[in-house]
């Protein structure tokens, strides 16, 4: 089995070698080709299925899910911090977009029955997209302000401890309610909508420009973020996954490059909040519980360790399988979970290093040396030996 | 010739235990200076007081004549380099028990050491500007430099945990000498290795010292010590006990005693010892 799956990591690191071999241009019509592929499904899926707004719903979900994974991979696979707390950050975008769009306010006057309450209706104005930027700088800070003190721990200890920040989080949720609604959560969150002189488009409850968006922000997600790991940071990152000690002595700032990988995860998981709050337009602190059966810390961090940490493929692949399997047994009522359990453990026992492993984290787990030329090597014209 | 390395009375206790009580030094520039001593003397832990990895007890580390401890008038009290900054500096370093970036390839190992002086942050990184595509280049080919250097550019993107042992160790001395050192510090290269590559790394310690890096070697092989070192100290339960060149070492009664122990018979009253 071993040689199987070298030979697999032998197939896939050939694809991307000659990938990297082919000029700029080539690369990029492929990427397009690849996300034009991928954004007409929705069209796609109606002459083939007649549930197709089914399927497009779990499709939106998936990329949501895949956002989130791409997100905790770099903190989990790329620079090993065990972070049981990030769901906090999604909820912290979610949250960010239903306070600031007037939703809260609304929701708390209606409440209370305020003969005011209607003119409160939120409405989404073109400069409300900013908030996806708010939402991604507030995560950035909070994501600081829990790095700060807590990443000078290690190991389980980090663990514990960010896992009870996404705890606190709910439950600041749950209980200021004079900010966020409180236990009842916050209705009426306005859709987005595009309205620039004579273009008008509303997202309102169909699932397609959600899942377009979507797609387009895995898309930039992952070209940020590949680079970034292809850069010194990446390697930083690396060195303080292998050996922290080590790092430090070769003069990385293990602290700064730590809250660097923190922070980067931080914001893409709030700018998936902010989707999940302008699609679903209800939020309240039980979505954001570690053990939500589709955003819960614990299911994301399942995603990218089953689809293989370290890569950028793997966390994407986890999420579509953690997302369609509960969704393919569906037929088996709550039973279903029992098959979904099963099929993880199983996974997990034959193939430890992820469905789509990192070259590296194969390597790790199989004993076997994959050896692959550096983007370095194909420039110079060398040949892996 | 100017010191490189000073250190002043320089002490480290764990709990009750004196693991370095008031050691002087003087390392001059270009020098091999040697650090020996049985086991548990308390040669790693000048290592680490060095390096910063733990804040010395009382006494002075001063590196090219500036206080390594960096006593700031801060609210929180007197605060230590890091050791990254102490890296960043110009000490370089080598483990005891070999610590590479196992699951990365030798050249990118070397590549995080040079990365100790690069410029390029996330941002720049992101947007992949010219600077630090240029930056990403330098430092690759410099990389291929350094494990050429050690002896080792065929293996650039073998996976570190993949080499032979003492290519492991030639892998330390290349990712240390990355961070473009002033002064090396090697913790027992020499451990485990066969003759032939003992022979090997001798030549290489030279060959570093050729380069214009100072050297700072803690070793128990004495073949190793004597031939290559300019100047020895050695240390015993935490004190300094002898310093000299090899041939006075060799000769100095007290470290006889402590390497080997004396008969009941001839235990003698402590000695001055052979200092200067």
């Amino acid at each position: 089995m071993a040689a199987a799956a070298a030979r697999a990591g032998d197939v896939r690191s050939g694809i991307r070698l000659r990938f990297r071999a082919q000029p700029v241009w080539v690369q990029a019509l492929l990427v397009v080709a690849l996300l034009a592929l991928a954004a007409s499904l929705p069209h796609v899926l109606p002459p083939l299925t007649e549930r197709s707004n089914y399927y497009v719903a779990i499709l939106f979900k998936v990329g949501l899910a895949a956002l989130l994974a791409v997100g905790l991979n770099v903190v989990v696979g790329f620079a090993g911090l065990l972070d049981l707390g990030y769901v906090a950050f999604f909820a912290i975008g979610a949250y960010t977009y239903a306070i600031l769009t007037g939703a809260v306010a609304f929701t708390l006057a209606q409440r209370e029955r305020l003969p005011n309450a209607v003119e409160l209706i939120p409405e989404f104005h073109l400069y409300s997209w900013l908030i996806f930027f708010v939402a991604m700088a507030i995560a950035l800070l909070a994501g600081v302000i829990l790095g700060a003190p807590t990443l000078r721990l290690r190991g389980d200890y980090l663990a514990i401890v960010t896992l009870g920040f996404g705890e606190i989080v709910r439950l600041v949720a749950n209980n200021l309610r004079g900010v966020t609604g409180g236990p009842l959560g916050v209705k009426s969150i306005p859709h987005p909508a595009i309205n620039l002189g004579g273009l008008h488009y509303d997202f309102s409850i169909n699932n397609n420009p959600y899942y377009w968006l979507t797609l387009i922000l895995i898309g930039i997600a992952i070209f940020l973020v590949t680079r970034v790991n292809d850069s010194r940071v990446g390697r930083a990152w690396a060195a303080i996954r292998e050996d922290e000690v080590a790092a430090a002595a070769m003069g990385v700032p293990t602290v700064r490059m730590k809250l660097l990988a923190f922070a980067t995860g931080a914001a893409i998981a709030a700018i998936a909040g902010v989707i999940y709050a302008s699609q679903v337009i209800f939020v309240s602190p039980r979505t954001f519980s570690l053990l939500d059966p589709t955003f819960g810390s614990f299911i994301v961090l399942a995603m990218v360790v089953l689809g293989g940490m370290g890569g950028i493929w793997g966390p994407i692949v986890g999420a579509a399988a953690m997302v369609f399997l509960p969704e393919y047994f569906r037929f088996l009522g709550d039973g279903r979970f029992l098959v979904f359990g099963a099929a993880l453990v199983l996974i997990m026992i034959f193939r430890p290093q992820g469905l789509i492993p990192s070259r590296r984290r194969a390597a790790e787990l199989t004993g076997h040396d994959i050896r692959e030329a550096t983007l370095f090597d194909v420039q110079h014209g060398e040949t892996p030996s | 010739m100017s010191a490189v390395l000073e250190l002043a009375r320089l002490s480290k206790s764990f709990g009750g235990l004196r693991a370095v009580s008031e050691v002087d030094l003087v390392i001059e520039e270009g020098q091999i200076f040697g650090l020996i001593g049985p086991n548990g003397a308390g040669k790693t832990t000048i290592f680490n007081l060095v390096t910063g990895i733990y804040p010395p007890t009382a006494g002075d580390v001063r590196f090219l004549g500036k206080d390594l401890l960096e006593r700031r008038v801060a609210v929180l009290g007197a605060r230590a380099r890091k050791p990254y900054q102490i890296t960043r500096l110009g000490i370089g370093r080598t483990f005891q028990n070999i610590r590479l970036f196992a699951n990365l390839t030798a050249l990118e190992n070397v590549m995080t050491g040079l990365d100790a002086h690069s410029e390029v942050g996330i941002v720049r990184s992101m947007l992949r500007t010219p600077l630090q595509r240029r930056e990403e280049l330098t430092t690759a080919t410099r990389a291929r430099e350094l494990l050429e250097f050690v002896g080792i550019g065929q293996y650039a993107n073998e996976l570190a945990k993949n080499l032979a042992y003492g290519d492991e160790r030639r892998l330390e001395i290349a990712r240390a000498m990355g961070t473009n050192p002033k002064l090396l510090c090697l913790d027992e290269p020499a451990a485990g290795m066969n003759p032939s590559e003992k022979a090997g790394l001798m030549q290489l310690i030279g060959k570093v010292r050729d380069e214009g890096i100072t050297i700072l070697l803690i070793e128990h092989d004495m073949r190793v010590v004597m031939g290559i070192c300019d100047r020895i100290a050695v240390l015993d339960y935490g004190q300094k006990i002898a310093e000299g060149v090899p041939e006075e070492i060799q000769r100095s009664p007290r470290v006889i005693e402590a390497y080997l122990g004396v008969r009941e018979a001839e235990e003698a009253p402590p000695m001055e010892g052979a200092d200067g």
